[in-house]
């Protein structure tokens, strides 16, 4: 790419006007991601209005930044009451909420943005210097593939256990079961929906997650007479040297994995997150201290999340494809402003192209810049009388998950969850593993059925392709190894299984 | 812990203020003071949008939401009610209030395949709308890639008929438009392809086409459009009655002897019992809006063209096309 | 009656660790006898979730060229049984067995409380409108299960019942819900 035309990008970006658009939009996508129901998708669409006052580049700038943005704030609350803001923030709560309740709050955010920001620059660069192979490699990427992906995302699951492995498989086993629900993508028929329209597309998995993370942590407060605020301590607001120096290698893995995932149309945000995490579990050095408040476990799934937002915009703005349902919300904006993305946008419309490049670059910077010093503001909440913040909690928890479908189906399967949550808190059941099946699921069965339809029911087709073969072998290692030694242990020792396991995979 | 008095006498004014603005907000009740002759001026209209936010129909929904509130002198808030193909808009538009202040986007062949589907349990029929209008008309078009042997429809459909199931072809969703239009050219022709339903959306089955994965593309032209501009699909046939204006050098398939037609109707509907001097106001309102130039100009950039139809052609449109939809409904649910 | 507003002075001695035992709040670890009851119901339930869904996938097809609408429901539903048997039978051996914090005091009364108040709003969200109903459960949980002030309890309700509205309304363009009762739908709410 021609480094002149991306400086010429940055000079359009750089006046006060753009900068304040920046800005503007920046703050405005961190709210918008703070509520769990007004995501990155509705979020965008309602401000579209909002920016057709502006110039294309303008609008266009304000809108990419708002996008971005938000990706920030759905992991404030994660971390401060343990409520996704979005599917992809909910893996964040298990080490962030931890973190919280160790007092050390402002770090997890502050490690959050800029792990953030790593993965945005990356992906940035990346859309940058190579676009046009990157987009084509994300293409490789058919229903075969896309399949062996999923079955090697649910192969991490026997990185999620906790003290049991069976509880961890079981609440694998429900996630897959509701991931079920909904119009089947076989004959085209309602599944387990029980007549309710609304479950036709399958039960709303932000709501679940709402209720099983936010609301279940108010009602196991509840009822151990924790206060809902763990703790006054915020702590300091920045990382130490050592915390650091720990984020680095989960945060460059991270970003990889967003990266990679990101240029694939059809991946979203939550598996990049939960796969980044999922690995970390399974592979990283510290991976004992995961779950348990490390600061790993929160720099991995955001520098993940962040890196597959923005290379997400890479098969946009090469190929015209939106990769998510997000992206394809600022396309449509694009368009509204008389960008086409797609193969003609950088012959018809350079400047406009260039310019919104440069600032994503730029934006990246400005929310680093902004959200750091607001992590002060927003662990004040924690400040609030426990009663009063709980109260307010849920009262963010009904809106919440009403805003994400306005329907109040979706409070309803929010509040049902919150119960199974404590239950599950109560019997020492794993969320996470429901949480990856749950959000795997449908895009395993979805792209089964494809790749099934693609060789005509042959199911060679997944071992003659050569990556989908290496990923289903790579799934089958990661799965099966930890599971024989599990099986052959020496059956006299009688200590935790799970640390036996850890012990001894090498893969 | 109790609040300090300053905090507290803040909090009060903050809560009238609030009171009187909610007050403020709730307009004169449906129908009840407003005249019939400026009606809706004043009023607040919802618009149930049966797809998500930011997506074609939304953005087309809004664009138009903008113009009618200048028109008709109301306020029009925007809901989304997306999920299960539309279904569940059109269940709450059935059951909305017919007094003419709530209407919602209808599209073909959803508004059809969900009334025919007893599977889905839908709880209207077409008599519960009154139709207002069609707004575009996003037809079918069939894409294969530049460099295949397939120049135009008739070695496409040749080759399928002597290869049977030899040919993959995406479409976006099992049982959708694009699904339809592949069966309807299989059972004009004797064509035989293999489909492979991208449910999630178009955005993968234009991945799909592009990665190289599947042979044919059973798109729309709004979403195949980039596509071809760019060259890296090749069209061969238009399902349309005529020529589309966004691909003016397109054949239709009629032209090539091929009589199938797989149209994409979107509009608007009321629910039925509307008072007729109500819809008449506002479907002349959207007459205006739709068929005007300017408009035009708005939806190219969407890849879209209008085609507009009144409350009494897009009914009987849709109701022609009734059998057919319950035919390939069926015949989509079987050959797989 | 030890409530939610005792809990800010208990978290000032806590130790910052509160998930474990109840190491700092003096009260004694939960018996084991206990937590083996509670996990084998919960072996049961999971199990109970099983056969039913076992039942559910029985009606759709099981393969169609490939796994069918119940192929995966249909194994979902064995697993689910297999494993709740396995995790009996560790509950029986007394294996891998969680420790469980002790409720607190009032703990079930609180979390009943509020549980069905929530459900009291959830359902009443769509009949009585969203600014009634949530201005009622604010000040009602405030109130009865937080032990707050009247007059701040009514504050906080007010905004979080009609101040929320307006503020989703006019900014956000999400219209939450609204009454569909005759008399409260006139009136705006």
């Amino acid at each position: 790419m021609d480094l002149s035309h991306l400086i010429g990008g940055f000079g359009d970006v750089l006046t006060l006007q753009n900068l304040l658009l920046v800005f503007a939009g920046c703050f405005l996508g961190t709210l918008i991601g703070v509520l769990p129901g007004v995501g990155p998708v509705a979020g965008t669409a309602i401000l579209i209005p909002l920016t057709m006052g502006l110039d294309p580049a303008g609008a266009i700038i304000m809108l990419a930044a708002i996008f971005y943005g938000s990706q920030y704030g759905g992991t404030i609350t994660s971390v401060l009451i343990n409520t996704p803001g979005e599917a992809a923030s909910a893996i964040t709560c298990i080490d962030g909420y931890e973190m919280t309740k160790q007092g050390r709050s402002g770090i997890a955010l502050g490690i959050a943005a800029i792990g953030s920001f790593v993965g945005g620059m990356l992906a940035t660069v990346g859309l940058v210097v190579a676009a046009a192979p990157l987009a084509s490699l994300g293409l490789e990427v058919g229903p075969p593939e896309f399949f062996a992906l999923m079955v090697l995302g649910m192969s991490l699951l026997v990185g999620l256990a906790g003290r049991s492995m069976v509880r961890a498989l079981i609440s694998g086993a429900i996630g897959l079961l509701l991931a079920m629900v909904g119009i089947d993508p076989v004959e085209g028929r309602p599944r387990f929906a029980f007549g309710v329209v609304h479950f036709f597309d399958g039960i709303e998995f932000v709501a679940v997650l709402v209720g099983l993370f936010g609301l279940g942590e108010i009602l196991a407060n509840l009822l151990e007479s924790r206060s809902a605020s763990p703790t006054t301590k915020v702590g300091r607001l920045l990382p130490t040297k050592r915390d650091l120096q720990d984020s680095r290698g989960p945060i460059a893995r991270g970003s990889l994995v967003g990266f990679l995932l990101g240029l694939i149309p059809g991946m979203t945000g939550s598996v990049s997150s939960l796969l980044a995490y999922g690995a970390e579990r399974r592979f990283a050095r510290n991976r004992d201290r995961l779950g348990k408040g490390a600061i790993e476990g929160v720099a991995s799934p955001e520098s993940a999340n962040n890196a597959h937002a923005n290379a997400a915009l890479i098969p946009l703005f090469t190929l015209g494809i939106p990769g998510s349902p997000t992206v394809a919300v600022l396309m449509g904006a694009f368009l509204m402003n008389g960008l086409t993305p797609g193969p003609t946008m950088f012959q018809s419309d350079p400047d406009i192209a260039w310019a919104v490049i440069a600032s994503l670059f730029v934006g990246n910077v400005v929310c680093l810049v902004l959200n750091l010093p607001l992590i002060r503001i927003w662990t004040m909440f924690l400040k609030i009388p426990t009663s009063l913040l709980t109260v307010i909690i849920l009262v963010f928890l009904v809106v919440g998950s009403y805003s994400i479908n306005n329907s109040t189906i979706d409070v309803m399967v929010m509040f049902a969850f919150g119960i199974v949550g404590l239950f599950f808190r109560r019997l020492d059941i794993p969320l996470a593993p429901l949480v990856l099946t749950l959000i795997l699921g449908p895009f395993m069965e979805e792209s089964l059925r494809q790749s099934l339809e693609l060789s005509l029911g042959e199911f060679s087709i997944f071992f003659t392709r050569p990556i989908s073969l290496t990923l289903l072998v790579l799934a089958a290692v990661i799965f099966l190894v930890p599971l024989v030694r599990y099986l052959l242990r020496d059956k006299s020792q009688p200590t935790s299984a799970m640390s036996r396991m850890r012990e001894d995979v090498e893969v | 812990m109790t609040m300090s008095n300053s905090m507290r006498v803040a909090a009060v004014a903050l809560v009238l203020a609030f009171a009187a603005s909610a007050c403020a907000q709730t307009g004169p009740a449906s129908g009840e003071n407003a005249t019939d002759e400026d009606w809706p001026a004043g009023e607040t209209m919802t618009l149930i949008v049966g797809y998500e936010a930011g997506g074609t129909t939304d953005t087309m929904a809004r664009a138009l939401a903008k113009k009618l509130e200048e028109e008709l002198d109301a306020q029009i808030q925007v809901v989304n009610q997306d999920g299960a193909g539309g279904q569940r808009a059109y269940t709450e538009l059935a059951n909305a209030e017919p007094d003419g202040l709530t209407f919602g986007t209808v599209n073909y062949p959803t508004i059809l395949s969900t009334i025919v589907d007893k599977s889905k349990g839908a709880t209207f029929t077409l008599d519960d709308f009154q139709l207002v209008a069609n707004h575009v008309n996003d037809p079918r078009v069939t894409i294969v890639h530049p460099d295949s042997q397939f120049k135009t429809a008739e070695d496409l459909v040749t080759y399928a008929k002597e290869n049977p199931r030899e040919l993959t072809g995406a479409t976006s969703g099992l049982s959708g438009g694009g699904h339809f239009s592949m069966l309807k050219l299989e059972e004009a022709t004797g064509a035989d392809f293999a489909p492979v339903h991208f449910n999630d959306g178009q955005a993968d089955a234009s991945a799909a086409f592009l990665g190289d994965h599947v042979d044919v593309y059973f798109a729309s032209i709004g979403d195949g459009l980039e596509i071809i501009r760019s060259g890296e699909g090749r069209p061969v046939g238009v399902a349309a009655q005529k020529r589309n204006s966004l691909l003016p050098d397109v054949p239709t398939y009629k032209e090539q002897g091929i009589d199938i037609e797989e149209a994409g109707m979107r509009g608007y509907a009321l629910p039925a019992g509307v008072p007729k001097e109500r819809l008449d106001i506002l479907s002349d309102a959207m007459r205006k809006i739709i068929t005007s130039e300017v408009h035009q100009t708005e939806l190219r950039k969407l890849s879209l063209q209008s085609e507009y139809m009144g409350p009494a052609a897009y009914k009987d449109w849709l109701m022609e096309q009734m059998p057919t939809v319950e035919h390939f409904t069926q015949l989509s649910k079987t050959d797989q | 009656m030890r409530t939610l507003a005792d809990d800010d002075e208990i978290s000032a001695r806590d130790d910052g660790n509160g998930s474990v035992g109840g190491a700092g709040t003096g009260r004694r670890p939960v018996a084991d006898r206990l937590i083996r009851r509670h996990q084998f119901a919960g072996a049961v339930a999971v199990a109970a979730l099983g056969v039913a869904t076992v039942i559910g996938a029985l009606d759709l097809g099981y393969w169609q060229q490939g796994p069918g609408p119940g192929f995966f429901p249909l194994w979902a539903g064995v697993l689910l049984v297999l494993l709740a048997v396995i995790w009996a039978g560790q509950v029986a051996r007394g294996v891998a067995l969680p420790d469980e914090t002790p409720v607190g005091e009032g703990g079930v009364r609180r979390v009943m409380l509020v549980v069905v108040a929530l459900a009291a709003l959830v359902a009443s969200l769509d009949l009585v409108g969203y600014q009634l109903s949530m201005s009622v459960f604010v000040f009602y949980t405030l109130v009865v299960v937080g032990r707050r002030r009247w007059l701040e309890s009514l504050v906080v309700a007010a905004v979080a019942g009609f101040g929320v509205y307006t503020l989703f309304a006019s900014v956000l363009q999400v219209f939450l819900p609204t009454a569909s009762v005759g008399v409260l739908a006139g009136l705006g709410l």
